[in-house]
């Protein structure tokens, strides 16, 4: 009971974390192509660091690749 | 049950991560074709993920890196933002689902289906704005109407498969397969948001 109560605090604060950090990502984004004359590497890397934020995380892809629990 | 295993849907012991314990051979069958169809949900994924590197491709081919002046950005900023947000009730949907709690599941589901639906209204005031400033005619019209009505129509599809997956877990069709049913749309949303988060840059930020 303890465990799955941990389970679920651990669960949200994963969840919460990325948002956070998506969240600040795309200000950066967005202050980069309103200040940058030339924004086009800039924004495409920090999509880079979101998409794999959203892939990790939220996607599980390196579940797919992880031999299962015996 | 690790909280790893909750989150990534790692299969333990021949029985689906999250579900109830069940007969053993039952437990297999389920891990059997809940593998087979995650590894196809993937294939989906990436077929789809070409289809929308094919138009981002294009709206570089077409217009190049330029964009009009009058382009909304903040209305760009605040549709990207409600899409992130739909990520995370989205998120909480299929964690909630994994530890059996499909009570909760449901209203992050609901939550995620309502922020889908407010995406596609901000959609809609954008494309009221574009038609005026930069038709479906001009370069830049063009690589704007028809990626964003990709996406929109991909969103919208995930918000019917949201109240479908609602649907189920309200007629108690999770026994069978777990949480898979809400992992495969949650999945599809997930993919669908990670397509906007390439789209946005590519049609409100690149200069």
């Amino acid at each position: 009971m303890v465990s799955e109560r941990q389970d679920r605090k651990r669960l949200v604060a994963v969840g919460l974390w990325v948002m956070a950090a998506l969240a600040v990502l795309t200000f950066l984004e967005y202050l980069a192509a309103v200040r940058l004359s030339r924004a086009t590497t800039a924004v495409f890397v920090l999509a880079a660091a979101k998409g794999w934020l959203i892939l990790d995380f939220f996607m599980h892809v390196r579940a797919m690749f992880r031999k299962e629990e015996a | 049950m690790s909280a790893e295993a909750v989150t990534t849907g790692v299969v333990t012991g021949g029985s689906v991560a999250g579900s109830p314990a069940r007969a053993p051979a039952a437990g297999a069958a389920a891990h059997d074709r809940v593998a087979g169809a995650r590894l196809g949900l993937w294939l989906f994924i990436a077929s789809e993920a070409c289809l929308f590197a094919a138009f981002i491709a294009a709206r570089f081919v077409i217009a190049g890196v330029s964009r009009p002046h009058e382009l909304n950005q903040g209305l760009g900023l605040a549709i990207t933002a409600i899409l992130l947000s739909s990520s995370l009730t989205a998120y909480l949907a299929e964690a909630f689902a994994r530890l059996d709690d499909y009570r909760k599941s449901q209203i992050f589901i609901w939550a995620t289906a309502g922020l889908g639906c407010l995406f596609l209204a901000g959609v809609v005031l954008e494309f009221r704005e574009g038609f005026e400033l930069f038709p479906p005619r001009t370069e830049y019209g063009t690589a704007f109407f028809s990626l964003v009505s990709l996406h929109a129509f991909h969103v919208l599809t995930g918000v019917v498969a949201l109240v479908v997956s609602s649907n189920l877990i309200r007629l108690g069709r999770m026994e069978d397969l777990g949480a898979w049913r809400v992992e495969a749309v949650v999945k599809y949303w997930h993919f669908v948001d990670l397509a906007w988060v390439v789209i946005f840059p590519t049609l409100y930020l690149v200069s």
